[in-house]
């Protein structure tokens, strides 16, 4: 019973980011256009800037306890995880380059094994779909 | 309508991963390895094409989306076209310059608050 409350507010708050998530490339889509390859760029740099409002007046600490992966999961929670790195790092150390530190080392730890992971992934898709 | 499948999509994506974080002992950072790994096998098998159909802008904001868009960028790569990929890294270079400065400037505005609270929701 303890898990259906945090999922219930993951669901509830991911699905929020998401249908801003939406709002905005809906504003992005004529703009950019579709097919261009600078509309990722565009929705997840736009995610990112909401991201840094909310860290910014804390909005985002608030609801992190409560939202849990609801707030991790959408790419502003990337950029507010980095943020909370570098704050929780440079807190303890006493020093911004600790923070800095911390901060790019669970960036290259999230994205250094997940880009790994999805390279092997590609690379034996693109062997296989050669083969048949 | 697409709003809707939208929070449908994304805010079921979110709720899996919660539910893996309360039931397993990987923490977020594993997590979201396994986010990218799954959504890169997702991706390769075409689940993901079909998800992002559906949910749009709520399947692509989430970080499952982002192994979606890595996975495209190096198949595009390996075909001889750099730009998705340049722009992939770019997207991830920009945010981290965002998240580091909304730090900085957070500590600077808050000398003495702590960050929300170490390891609270976070699996740790």
């Amino acid at each position: 019973m303890q898990y259906v409350k945090p999922t219930a507010m993951a669901f509830l708050i991911g699905g929020v980011f998401a249908v801003i998530g939406q709002a905005i490339t809906m504003f992005w889509l004529p703009i950019v256009g579709g097919d261009s390859p600078f509309m990722g760029f565009a929705v997840l740099v736009s995610m990112g800037v909401i991201g840094v409002i909310m860290f910014m007046t804390g909005l985002h600490q608030k609801l992190a306890p409560l939202a849990g992966f609801g707030l991790i999961l959408p790419f502003n929670g990337f950029c507010a995880a980095i943020s909370d790195a570098f704050v929780n790092a440079s807190n303890e150390a006493g020093s911004a380059s600790a923070g800095v530190k911390a901060a790019l080392g669970l960036v290259a730890y999230v994205l250094g094994w997940g880009c790994l992971a999805i390279l092997v992934i590609a690379v034996a898709a693109f062997f296989l779909k050669g083969m048949m | 309508m697409m709003f809707v499948q939208a929070f449908l999509v994304g805010g079921v994506l979110c709720a899996l991963f919660q539910i893996a974080l309360m039931t397993t002992k990987l923490g977020v950072p594993k997590l979201l390895i396994c986010g990218l790994a799954l959504g890169g096998i997702g991706t390769a098998v075409g689940f993901c094409d079909w998800l992002s159909a559906v949910g749009g802008a709520g399947f692509s904001v989430m970080v499952v989306g982002a192994a979606q868009a890595i996975f495209n960028s190096l198949t595009a790569l390996f075909a001889g076209v750099w730009l998705p990929a340049c722009v992939v890294v770019a997207i991830f270079a920009v945010l981290t310059v965002f998240g580091l400065a909304a730090g900085a400037a957070y500590r600077a505005l808050h000398r003495d608050a702590k960050a929300s609270a170490p390891g609270a929701a976070r699996g740790e």
